[in-house]
């Protein structure tokens, strides 16, 4: 049931974050629904659930976009691995982290997915001033998407019994 | 802390050296899989979001409708008679070829899309739009609305098709402007702060003149877009630092931020007459 829910939400995010447009005031962010799935599994579960979330997130988004395959799947795979090493040390029931964790991995997310794309010669038109306004879009919308996506996935786990006891 | 076991990374590292070298091949096929597994469940989706946008703007709009009406009825006057002055120079460009025993276009073939997503991520100015399965649809077509050039068609799965729009910077369209011969390539520059859709024709001869409102088309060169079909109009002009070119902004035709259904262009064959 586990493993049924992972699937489902990440399929879910997948979905509705590509129909949801993209804040052109915000650089073109789109809401980080599958960053949000990501997180929640590398705030509560350990090292193989971690993994193969990002990996699964990672390649839903590279498959729905133009993106080659992996860049997403290495952006997310380092950004639950750093969340899932520091977890112990900050309060990961609080909705203020899940705030803090949203603002700090969408902006990193963005650039290290612009590293990767400048690298391999893909987006060599986007302008560094873009990539900032995008990612502090992208840290504005994860501020308030992550913490959301976070609950619901909780309160589905919650539900169908894969968590004993619905944290703060 | 727990430490993480040699295993855990040596995995690990397998899988992102996979995933980052899969073969063009097997990740084409994972991307059209993937696209078609999730079509159906889009467009559901989708339909939903467009009822409750339609219920929307029927509430906001209720007070402007007959001005809505009026108007409408003022565009249907001015396209009739545009119609007939076209349906005239059509008849004399056949008897013309005719006679210079040409051959003729025949109709382009339209596939009709509906949009279900736009890129995921963001970073391109991409739609993905449902083509039905129709196997006239490939990578490399023009793709229009009733508006005017939208983009262009980049990958194909079987039922869903990915379209790079003109507003992205990796768009490039060989354009006409106006009736004077100037030749320009148009490239998009993604979105402005307010969400409007910037492109920019460049590479215009100095020599030529071009005006805020020259329309801009299609000049077919190059092999993707053919000949002819509107693109948008000329907003601004100005003159390289060089002086050895113009450029200008370009507003497109087609509202590229609200699209629902488009066209595919799939053939242009000629016939013999």
């Amino acid at each position: 049931m586990n493993r049924l829910v992972l699937w489902v939400s990440m399929f879910f995010c997948a979905m509705i974050q590509a129909i949801l447009p993209a804040w052109s005031e915000l650089g073109q962010a789109k809401p980080p629904l599958l960053l949000g799935a990501v997180l929640y599994y590398a705030l509560s579960r350990d090292d193989l659930q971690v993994v193969e979330s990002a990996v699964l997130a990672g390649l839903l988004q590279d498959s729905l976009g133009p993106i080659p395959h992996g860049f997403s799947v290495l952006a997310f795979v380092i950004v639950a691995l750093l969340v899932n090493r520091y977890r112990e040390r900050v309060f990961g029931d609080h909705w203020f982290t899940h705030v803090m964790i949203g603002i700090g991995s969408s902006a990193l997310v963005c650039f290290i997915l612009y590293l990767l794309l400048v690298g391999g010669g893909l987006r060599t038109g986007v302008g560094f001033a873009f990539v900032l306004s995008k990612a502090l879009g992208m840290s504005l919308l994860g501020m308030v998407i992550i913490p959301l996506v976070y609950k619901i996935i909780e309160s589905l786990d919650f539900h169908l019994g894969n968590v004993s006891r619905r944290r703060a | 802390m727990k430490r993480k076991g040699w295993t855990f990374w040596l995995v690990l590292g397998a899988i992102l050296l996979i995933t980052l070298n899969l073969p063009l091949p097997v990740s084409r096929a994972v991307k059209s899989a993937t696209r078609d597994l999730l079509a159906p469940l889009q467009e559901l989706a989708t339909s939903y979001t467009r009822r409750f946008k339609s219920a929307g703007d029927a509430i906001r709009g209720w007070g402007g409708l007959p001005e809505k009406n009026q108007e409408l009825q003022r565009e249907v006057m001015k396209l009739r008679r545009k119609l007939a002055v076209l349906e005239d120079l059509r008849r004399e460009n056949f008897l013309l070829r005719q006679q210079l025993d040409f051959r003729r276009r025949s109709e382009r073939e339209l596939v009709p899309g509906s949009v279900l997503a736009r890129d995921i991520s963001g970073w391109w100015q991409t739609v993905r739009i449902q083509h039905g399965g129709s196997p006239l649809v490939r990578p490399d077509l023009a793709v229009m609305s009733s508006e005017g050039l939208v983009g262009r068609v980049t990958e194909v799965s079987g039922r869903t098709a990915d379209v790079l729009l003109i507003s992205d910077p990796a768009c490039r369209v060989a354009v006409r402007i106006g009736d004077k011969g100037a030749f320009a390539v148009l490239q998009g520059r993604g979105l402005s702060w307010r969400g409007r859709v910037v492109c920019e024709a460049a590479f215009i001869n100095k020599n030529i003149s071009v005006k805020k409102g020259d329309v801009v088309t299609t000049s077919g060169l190059g092999g993707v877009f053919p000949a002819g079909i509107e693109v948008g109009v000329i907003e601004s002009v100005t003159r390289d630092e060089n002086n050895l070119h113009q450029s200008a902004d370009v507003r497109p035709s087609a509202d590229l931020s609200d699209l629902n259904v488009v066209f595919i262009v799939a053939t242009e064959e000629e016939d013999v007459l």
